[in-house]
């Protein structure tokens, strides 16, 4: 079918009222016939990325193309379209309905693409033998292992022969004996054409891989003597939802910190003055910015690395800092 | 004069023909007003107004009973088209004469079409609170059948097809319960024919008004809720 193909994807959305993007200008593109595996923590827009990709859930900018249709541009009939005969998706969960069989299951998709009774049952029954799952058609979930269960999942994910597979952290819920057959199963899917995206935290299935995704990169670790940097007034020191490994020390001035809100406004968090940090648990925890600093007045800031902030701190270390004491001067 | 089940039609004033439902053998007497009768015939379910059983007495006994002796008849029933009426009478045709009859019952047909009304409702917010349970419990699944590219109509047809049979077997056991507890009401209730042809038309559109607030449940479900843990 083609090339999945990523551009500057941005995926905003509010939490608590706070602009949030997981995803921040990603662009990514992988061949046809290759298994990419997104690695990352949780909530660094793994699944976020899938949703997109699956067309559930729409950029706040940026495309996603695959086989030449832009998948973002999609709409109404055309976008459940796409989601049925493209896209096939094994959820964390498995997500199978209690009530059916494994076999009824599988038919699910084949009768929405408006296949009959009958045939669609006999290709049902096909995609769940290559599963080697020919013994337990007529179970329901209930009565099937989780590894059982995720197989059942991947039939009804192939069901169409959908070109582009993805897979919600596959394992996550698997013992190491059910994980293995659902590897092998998944390996197998990127045959031919068919791109396979898997989402994972795990990173002892990356040998699969074809490419591997990192959503968070590991941070460079390289130390630097604290550096003192000067801003004018209104210079911004970080923007929010960006990645950094510096954290501030007011030496001079008066710096805002400030939420931006998804309805477009910015709420002020508070003003730091001469002594306070900021910055300190983004680079810590390697997490995004929760917070844009701006110069509020001409000033200066002495940025450390963690591990020279960490020397700073002494012996009470990493604790005080999170439970927001302040520092011993120095 | 009705046809006696057992026992004869009254010949002679102070004789009666009785309803079965007052309970009443022939040879016993029948205290009415002031006046004593003897039963000599039973006549099987004759009531008015609702289970009031009634008597029935030559035309001389009536206007002892009820006129104080005068000669009196109020209606004359006929077969046939009267040539020419007493001086006094008017002609009424068959339904003016039901009519008539059934005008005293107006507030009891009434209160029963209220309460049937009532229960209408009553219907449309169970089988509503039932889908609409049974939606929330399938959310999930609704995502999931979004996400795999089921159309949300489908879905909506699913859950409106719920709602319209479960409301059809409620009219099916109503329709049973009807014919088994109708002998027990206190009053006859006739149930016309045109009733039970309505009843599965008004099931269908009840159970269509009740999956509204289920349907709009499951048109706002997101297929991101199918991702993510169990």
């Amino acid at each position: 079918m083609g090339d999945l193909s990523i551009q500057d994807l941005v995926v905003e959305y509010s939490s608590g009222g706070y602009a949030l993007r997981p995803i921040n200008g990603l662009s990514l593109d992988v061949q046809a016939g290759s298994l990419v595996i997104l690695l990352g923590p949780s909530g660094c827009g793994k699944t976020t990325l899938l949703s997109c990709l699956g067309g559930i859930l729409r950029p706040k900018s940026g495309a996603i193309k695959f086989g030449g249709v832009d998948v973002t541009a999609l709409e109404g009939r055309g976008l459940a379209q796409y989601r049925r005969d493209t896209v096939g998706i094994v959820f964390q969960a498995f997500n199978l309905v209690p009530s059916l069989t494994a076999l009824e299951n599988v038919m699910v998709p084949l009768r929405a693409a408006g296949m009959s009774r009958g045939a669609s049952r006999k290709r049902a029954e096909e995609l769940l033998t290559r599963v080697n799952l020919a013994e337990r058609m007529r179970h329901r979930p209930g009565d099937l292992s989780g590894g059982q269960q995720q197989r059942v999942a991947v039939a009804r994910a192939i069901a169409l022969e959908p070109p582009l597979i993805l897979a919600d952290e596959p394992t996550a819920h698997l013992d190491f004996i059910q994980v293995e057959e659902v590897l092998r199963l998944i390996r197998s899917l990127a045959e031919g054409e068919r791109v396979v995206v898997v989402a994972t935290h795990d990173s002892r299935i990356l040998p699969m891989a074809d490419h591997v995704v990192e959503l968070v990169p590991a941070q460079t670790s390289e130390n630097r003597a604290p550096e003192t940097i000067r801003f004018a007034a209104g210079e911004v020191v970080f923007e929010q939802c960006t990645m950094g490994d510096l954290i501030y020390v007011v030496s001079d001035g008066e710096f805002e910190i400030v939420r931006e809100l998804a309805d477009g406004g910015e709420e002020l968090v508070k003003v730091a003055g001469p002594g306070d940090y900021f910055g300190e648990i983004g680079v810590l925890f390697h997490m995004p910015r929760s917070a844009t600093v701006r110069a509020r007045t001409d000033g200066a800031v002495v940025g450390y690395t963690a591990q020279a902030f960490r020397e700073r701190l002494g012996v009470t270390g990493i604790g005080d800092v999170i439970a927001e004491r302040e520092l011993a001067s120095d | 004069m009705p046809q006696v089940s057992e026992g004869q039609t009254p010949s002679t004033p102070t004789e009666v023909s009785v309803s079965s439902t007052l309970g009443k053998h022939i040879g016993e007497d029948l205290q009415v007003g002031a006046r004593t009768l003897r039963i000599v015939g039973i006549v099987p379910n004759a009531t008015a107004l609702a289970k009031t059983p009634c008597i029935f007495l030559t035309t001389e006994g009536l206007q002892q009973l009820a006129y104080n002796g005068q000669p009196m008849i109020t209606s004359i029933g006929i077969i046939g088209t009267p040539k020419q009426l007493p001086d006094g009478y008017q002609a009424v045709d068959r339904g003016v004469g039901i009519t008539d009859l059934m005008r005293p019952l107006k507030v009891a047909v009434g209160a029963i079409s209220i309460v049937a009304f009532l229960l209408w409702i009553v219907a449309v917010l169970i089988v509503g609170s039932l889908v609409y349970l049974s939606a929330l419990e399938r959310l999930r699944d609704f995502a999931v059948f979004k996400a795999i590219g089921v159309p949300t109509r489908s879905i909506l047809a699913g859950l409106a097809l719920q709602a319209v049979i479960v409301a059809l077997l409620a009219a099916a056991v109503g329709v049973v319960l009807a014919q088994l507890l109708a002998p027990l009401f206190p009053m006859i209730v006739v149930v016309p024919m045109r009733a039970y042809l309505a009843l599965p038309l008004i099931a269908i559109a009840i159970g269509l008004l009740a999956s509204v607030a289920g349907l709009r449940r499951a048109v706002a479900v997101d297929p991101a809720l199918a991702f993510g843990g169990p």
